[in-house]
């Protein structure tokens, strides 16, 4: 896999609520075809550095650039739009609408006419919406309401609906969270089948530490907003300071 | 017997009327979250304008709908896109003020244009029909067909059109919508300019049946949140049973309590919101929670 090309970088991004800094100048870089992940204990700023990287937030300090362009102010479409997707700590799929319409409906919006929205999807969007749906193995449930999946099974859905634009990155926010162990191992099979065959970088925020250990080639580890240590999974794992951070030992 | 099956159906052909109009105030309460005080204002409008064609071209309310209804969406289009979008992400209380401001601020100028002197749409067939035994007014009997249309024509692009579809997704969940590229503010826009123009086609249909004058629409807007409240936020069939119920209810005193006429409609509107937020504050279906938090 090339990694050279650099896809994402943020530049001591800095986010504040009211005096406390939840993101305190951290640096961060994602390269084509990377699977990189982002630990840390509870509260210490995964979830804000997605959502400023995502451009959900608006950031008060630094520089976010994405495939060479600057989006320190783009709008979340936009980004979105450029080829960065991304998933929920909490799960936000469309209960009401069937898993085949939540596929589709991430595939939106795309340089189309007010007209062209007025037209059903083109055939072309809805097979890739079917084979990400036979990949996932949710085929079954395609017409299924998305409410009435389970937690792991909305999980996917999730992850689909993040692939269904052909995304360069993908920011996966605790993808295992809630899941039951066989489909943790399914979507850990997946992720790498992704990088491995589609050339798709990942950022994953992970509590679940083997599943980053297997499948991230770098990991960064940020305690109470601040970049703590930055390495391989086995740096990070023998890095003393992450282990005080985790632990308090 | 009959005293009451006509009340009843004077009653249902009014709902069909509340239906439709309460629809703009229900789908951007529910889509937005933004409670609009000038809809009654925006049903004015829509009245004033079918007056107006009717006057200078002798347009039929009915036919003006053609014109009302895309002037009307350009106006919500723009009121959104030039102004809520502004303070749409701010506390309610921001955007629940703006939609006063607007609703003071078109009353009074369309009283400086067209002064406070009521005016009427005196249509030919502003008759009735006898059928079944039972008094059909015609215009009322074309209101409610019209109404009906339109909810089925608004549920068919909502539940099939891909835009539909994306003002469904926006307001479920609007962070997710964004993130899959789904412009946010565009479908707000587009979202208030269909909402707005169902109020003027409200307001047009209702030109031949009452007074038009500057104040109307104040009336509208309280009966707005009563429906809202009977029939839930952004959903069509709530409109339509939460309408009946008030249409009903309204001709019921009105045929059946002495004395009272119809002018005490708002009263019995109140009335029945105070009812409901009492004895059933979740409303007959989902009730007056955002779309997004009822999900």
């Amino acid at each position: 896999m090339n990694h050279s090309v650099e896809l994402l970088r943020g530049e001591h991004v800095t986010k504040y609520f009211g005096g406390l800094a939840a993101v305190d100048g951290v640096d961060i870089v994602v390269r084509s075809g990377e699977i990189v992940g982002l630990i840390g204990p509870n509260g210490s700023g995964k979830t804000t550095l997605f959502n400023c990287l995502s451009r959900l937030l608006p950031i008060d300090n630094g520089r976010i650039v994405f495939k060479g362009h600057d989006i320190t102010n783009a709008r979340p479409y936009q980004v979105a739009r450029m080829g960065l997707s991304r998933t929920f700590q909490v799960i936000r799929v469309y209960r009401k609408m069937t898993v085949l319409e939540n596929m589709l409906i991430s595939r939106q919006w795309r340089g189309e006419t007010l007209w062209g929205m007025l037209k059903p999807s083109h055939p072309a969007t809805e097979r890739r919406a079917r084979e990400l749906l036979d990949f996932l193995k949710l085929s079954h449930l395609i017409d299924e309401y998305a409410g009435n999946l389970s937690g792991g099974q909305r999980r996917l859905l999730e992850i689909g609906m993040a692939l269904m634009p052909d995304p360069d990155l993908v920011l996966l926010d605790e993808a295992t969270s809630g899941v039951n162990p066989t489909l943790i191992e399914e979507i850990k099979d997946h992720i790498r089948e992704l990088n491995r065959e589609q050339g798709k970088a990942f950022l994953l925020i992970e509590h679940n530490i083997n599943f980053i250990a297997d499948l991230c080639e770098r990991v960064y580890v940020l305690n109470y907003g601040k970049l703590l240590a930055h390495g391989t999974p086995q740096e990070i794992m023998e890095n003393e300071a992450v282990i005080e951070a985790y632990f308090g030992a | 017997m009959d005293k009451l099956l006509q009340a009843l159906l004077n009653g249902l052909l009014l709902g069909g009327f509340y239906g439709v109009m309460v629809l703009g105030f229900s789908i951007i309460w529910g889509v937005m979250g933004v409670i609009n005080l000038a809809h009654g204002e925006f049903l004015m409008m829509g009245a004033y304008m079918a007056w107006a064609l009717f006057r200078a071209f002798g347009l039929d309310p009915f036919a003006s709908l053609v014109i009302v209804m895309p002037v009307m969406f350009i106006v919500g289009y723009l009121l959104q896109r030039l102004i809520l979008n502004r303070v749409i992400e701010r506390p309610h209380l921001m955007a629940l003020l703006v939609t006063f401001g607007i609703s003071i601020s078109i009353a009074n100028i369309y009283k400086v244009v067209y002064t406070a002197s009521p005016r009427n749409v005196p249509v030919s067939y502003n008759g009735s029909v006898e059928l079944f035994g039972l008094t059909f007014p015609i215009v009322k009997t074309l209101v409610f067909f019209v109404a009906l249309s339109m909810m089925f024509i608004l549920h068919l692009f909502l539940q099939r059109t891909r835009l539909g579809k994306s003002i469904r997704a926006a307001a479920q969940n609007k962070n997710a919508a964004r993130i899959v590229g789904i412009e946010i503010d565009r479908v707000y826009a587009i979202t208030a300019g269909i909402c707005i123009a169902l109020t003027g086609a409200a307001g047009a249909m209702l030109s031949p049946t009452q007074a038009i004058f500057p104040f109307m629409g104040a009336p509208f807007t309280l009966k707005a949140f009563t429906i809202t409240a009977l029939g839930g936020l952004g959903r069509i069939p709530g409109a339509l049973l939460g309408g009946i119920i008030l249409g009903m209810t309204e001709v019921l005193v009105a045929t059946f309590v002495p004395g009272i006429g119809t002018n005490l409609g708002v009263a019995v509107s109140f009335v029945l919101l105070v009812v409901m937020l009492i004895v059933r504050p979740q409303g007959l279906l989902s009730g007056l929670r955002p779309m997004e938090e009822v999900e």
